[in-house]
């Protein structure tokens, strides 16, 4: 299945890629995530602390097809279809 | 243009007499009930392994009572956005920079603090060290930050129009490089804090901080605890220029001594640690290719600038992005092609100093406009006219340009300087430079970005201000009691400030980026017009009229037609608390949800509100046989919408010339092979004095923002952002030559001197 990524900033580990592969036809979105979370090593990006239930309103807001997460039936355990787009937005805290 | 009673007029500041008088308590001023002093051993090397640290004997001196290392946080990392996290409280593995806090300690007095930090003995081993950003790139060069796979801490690559297209249709193309030098930021008060720990656990932290909350949300990830486990208040604050947005290894390390010793603890650096350690602004390398037609007129900009900023990321992506995505303004480039890199270094870690970023990028491209203009035998201040942005311009990027103040800007500034006059004659060795800038009134981060103020109305009729914004020394309580007394119609005098605690304050989410009297000013103007409608109501009810037909004027509640129809506000105010028991807040709030959030990935979208523009004349003599430069005045016109204290207006625009007087000319944090700072005292570090700065003269061009409170944008950084290249420029209208690495010191315009004239 194939997830489309869209974000407001370069995504460590898939800079160049408007879309990721998965095998099989099911995915949460916490499991993107955290397939996120991987690629992005050596430096690893935390996207969803483990265990949490929730994505950190501070660091990130995420939309499964221009729908806040929030309001998905399932929040972070929404499953995802091929074709989904997923927009991640980085949050920032800091300014000059 | 609208006639205010109270906004426009130059009131009292709420801190003068207080701050001029030395009776502002500031952070070292506090003292608490059985307080503690802190002292931080600092790391002589610029990088090395920390083997062993020992402080057997240290801890055995009577008055010691706690020390700390980083062992003792819970190693989660903070930075500025969650992908770029790379630092940690105090060192763990190893140390980055020269003057690293590494251990801290806790005593009964300072010197006993002192002397234990003479009997610690940390064992290092020395590693190699980077110093610039070649270094850093250069292939198999050791990695600075541990928790980064790469020494290119971020990049953005940002394309705007069709850059072969604005190439193409250009008739001329010039090629430059620029650089810049690392500065330190510049305020007056060295970092401070009192730290005290109540009997539930429950953290006060009181420092000298630019945007507490910025602080506040970081230090509790760090130290793992919830926000609400930790108050942080702050007390005066003695100035900040981007300089203390982050928690320290100060802060992290005195808040730990008091929880692990239960007393408070201060801890007050000496401006050599600050010098030495702290933050300091990027050094940049920048190349920029510009095509034009031959009338003058911009057709594209390619920009490469790598910034080299020290062993953290910081807010260096924030540097990157406002490089690139603000060289849409202040002039007309239909195509930009932008290529940002931030590297890590073994140099005092860097966050920006006034004006960000736009500072160096204004530098470049305004330097770069003064080449081309003689280039093209185009005039200085028509090249600027001609290009200048205009209300209602769509920039390339997708910024809109609501108002803008600056043709007028030009125009004003070249004839007060007399540019014109001194094309036909002038003293030799004298020149005039020229440039402008722009910067926009806060961008929209996303996360927390938007801004509170509650206003309590007192049974005397005063009314007491809080607001999350920070008073840093800029004057923004005193205009947001302007605003106050203006709206509700009652003199300054009645409106106190109060304290920033967050306890009682929504806190906003920072001080920084001219936005504060934008974003805390239209949230100002909210609460007051909260509160206003609620005495309305009171009033309304007692005058048989409809509320909103009722006006607040001179301490009067009155009908708009019916002038016999009204009633005193304190009437207004003892009605509510005496006879109702209602108490009388005003809640408001603000936030530009209408402009886009930042795009790191394009730099794209309508990025803000507010643009301030200004035009910058410098007059300079260069004496050739020494090469000293002299400045002799300085001309700003500027457009911040609405001035809301001209006074301290004028103030902000000539501090922002004044600042980077030093930037261009004097300062320079020079650092050994080894990567050791040399000159980390105000002996050898040279900042400018009044004695190096010209007289400034500030020319208003009054617009009105339609989203700004009053009609008014930021002020604060444009004219550090122009302040460069002005100088750069009159330096070179001076004398002929043109010295494009930063700071422009006699040595080289000598050197430069006797090159061209071929000694």
């Amino acid at each position: 299945m194939k997830i489309h990524l869209k974000s407001n900033f370069v995504m460590p580990g898939v800079e160049d890629r408007e879309y990721i592969e998965f095998a099989g036809n099911e995915i949460t979105l916490r499991q993107l995530l955290e397939e996120l979370q991987r690629l992005s090593a050596p430096m690893p990006i935390e996207y969803v602390r483990p265990g949490a239930r929730a994505l950190d309103p501070d660091d990130w807001e995420a939309e499964i097809n221009d729908i806040p997460y929030q309001k998905c039936d399932r929040e972070l355990e929404t499953l995802l279809k091929d074709g989904d787009t997923v927009n991640i937005k980085i949050m920032s805290l800091g300014g000059g | 243009m609208a006639e205010y009673s109270v906004v426009g007029k130059p009131v009292e500041r709420t801190d003068g007499r207080i701050k001029a008088t030395g009776a502002a308590k500031y952070a070292a001023d506090l003292i608490a009930p059985g307080m503690l002093y802190g002292k931080l051993l600092r790391s002589p090397l610029a990088h090395a392994k920390i083997l062993n640290i020992d402080t057997r004997k240290a801890k055995a001196l009577k008055g010691v009572k706690a020390i700390v290392t980083g062992k003792d946080f819970p190693g989660i990392p903070y930075g500025t956005r969650p992908d770029t996290r790379d630092q940690l409280p105090m060192p763990v593995t190893k140390v980055h920079h020269f003057g690293e806090g590494v251990v801290a300690v806790a005593a009964v007095d300072e010197d006993r603090a002192e002397e234990a930090l003479d009997l610690i003995k940390v064992d290092y081993e020395e590693l190699p060290v980077i110093l610039t950003a070649e270094d850093a790139m250069a292939p198999g060069a050791p990695l600075v930050n541990e928790l980064s796979k790469s020494n290119i801490a971020y990049f953005s690559d940002f394309l705007f129009g069709d850059i072969e297209k604005g190439f193409k249709e250009a008739d001329y193309i010039r090629e430059e490089t620029f650089s810049s030098q690392r500065v330190t930021v510049g305020f007056i008060e060295p970092h401070a804090c009192l730290a005290e720990v109540d009997p539930t656990g429950r953290v006060l932290l009181q420092g000298s901080k630019q945007s507490p909350y910025i602080t506040w949300r970081h230090m509790c990830r760090a130290l793992d605890i919830p926000v609400s486990k930790m108050r942080i208040v702050n007390p005066f604050v003695g100035g900040g220029f981007s300089g203390k947005h982050d928690p320290f290894d100060i802060d992290f390390a005195t808040v730990k001594l008091a929880q692990m010793t239960g007393r408070p603890v201060k801890t007050v650096l000496n401006y050599d640690e600050v010098l030495a350690a702290y933050r300091q602004r990027n050094a940049m390398n920048a190349k920029l290719k510009m095509g034009l037609k031959k009338n003058g007129q911009i057709t594209a900009l390619r920009t490469e600038c790598v910034l080299e900023g020290g062993p953290i990321a910081g807010i260096g992506p924030f540097n990157i992005y406002y490089f690139g995505a603000f060289q849409n303004v202040p002039y007309k480039i239909p195509a930009i092609e932008y290529h940002g890199k931030l590297t890590y270094s073994n140099r005092a870690p860097c966050g920006t100093v006034r004006g960000q970023e736009i500072v160096l990028a204004q530098y470049c491209l305004d330097s770069m406009l003064s080449i081309v203009a003689e280039d093209l035998g185009v005039d200085q201040v028509d090249i600027r006219y001609m290009n200048a942005v205009t209300s209602n311009w769509h920039a390339a990027n997708g910024l809109i340009i609501d108002v803008s103040g600056l043709p007028e800007c030009i125009e004003k500034c070249g004839k007060r300087i007399g540019w014109k006059e001194s094309r036909t004659s002038r003293p030799k060795g004298r020149g005039i430079g020229y440039s402008c800038a722009s910067h926009p009134s806060g961008v929209r981060l996303g996360g927390h970005f938007g801004s509170s103020v509650m206003l309590k109305l007192l049974e005397d009729g005063n009314v007491v201000v809080t607001h999350g914004g920070t008073e840093i020394g800029q004057g923004s309580n005193t205009i947001f009691c302007q605003m106050t007394a203006e709206v509700l119609g009652i003199p300054f005098e009645s409106v106190i400030q109060g304290v920033s605690d967050s306890d009682t304050t929504i806190f906003d989410s920072g001080m920084f980026g001219d936005r504060c009297t934008y974003w805390n000013g239209n949230a100002t103007i909210a609460a007051a017009k909260d509160l206003k409608r609620q005495l309305a109501e009171i009033a309304g009810a007692e005058l048989k009229v409809n509320p909103e037909e009722l006006e607040f004027k001179n301490s009067m509640i009155f009908h708009k037609e019916r002038a016999d129809v009204k009633m005193d506000f304190l009437t207004a105010v003892r009605r509510a608390y005496y006879e109702k028991g209602s108490p009388l807040y005003g809640r408001g709030y603000w936030a530009a949800t209408d402009i886009d959030i930042v795009d790191w990935k394009t730099g794209r979208g309508n990025l803000a509100h507010g643009l301030d523009f200004i035009a910058t004349g410098v007059m300079v003599d260069v004496d050739r046989e020494t090469g000293r430069v002299t400045l002799i005045k300085g001309i700003s016109a500027d457009d911040a919408g609405q001035p809301i204290h001209p006074v301290m207006l004028d103030g902000q625009v000539n501090g922002g010339s004044a600042h980077m007087t030093g930037h261009a000319l004097l300062e320079d944090c020079l650092y050994d092979e080894k990567g050791r700072v040399l000159n980390h005292t105000w002996r050898d570090y040279k900042q400018p004095t009044a004695l190096d700065t010209p007289e400034y003269i500030v020319e208003h061009v009054h617009t009105h923002d339609p989203y700004g409170p009053f009609g008014a944008k930021g002020a604060g950084e444009a004219s550090s952002c122009s302040s460069l290249a002005a100088i750069a420029n009159g330096i070179y209208d001076a004398v002929g030559v043109r010295i494009k690495d930063l700071p422009i010191t006699p040595e080289k315009i000598l050197a430069a001197l006797k090159k061209k004239e071929g000694k």
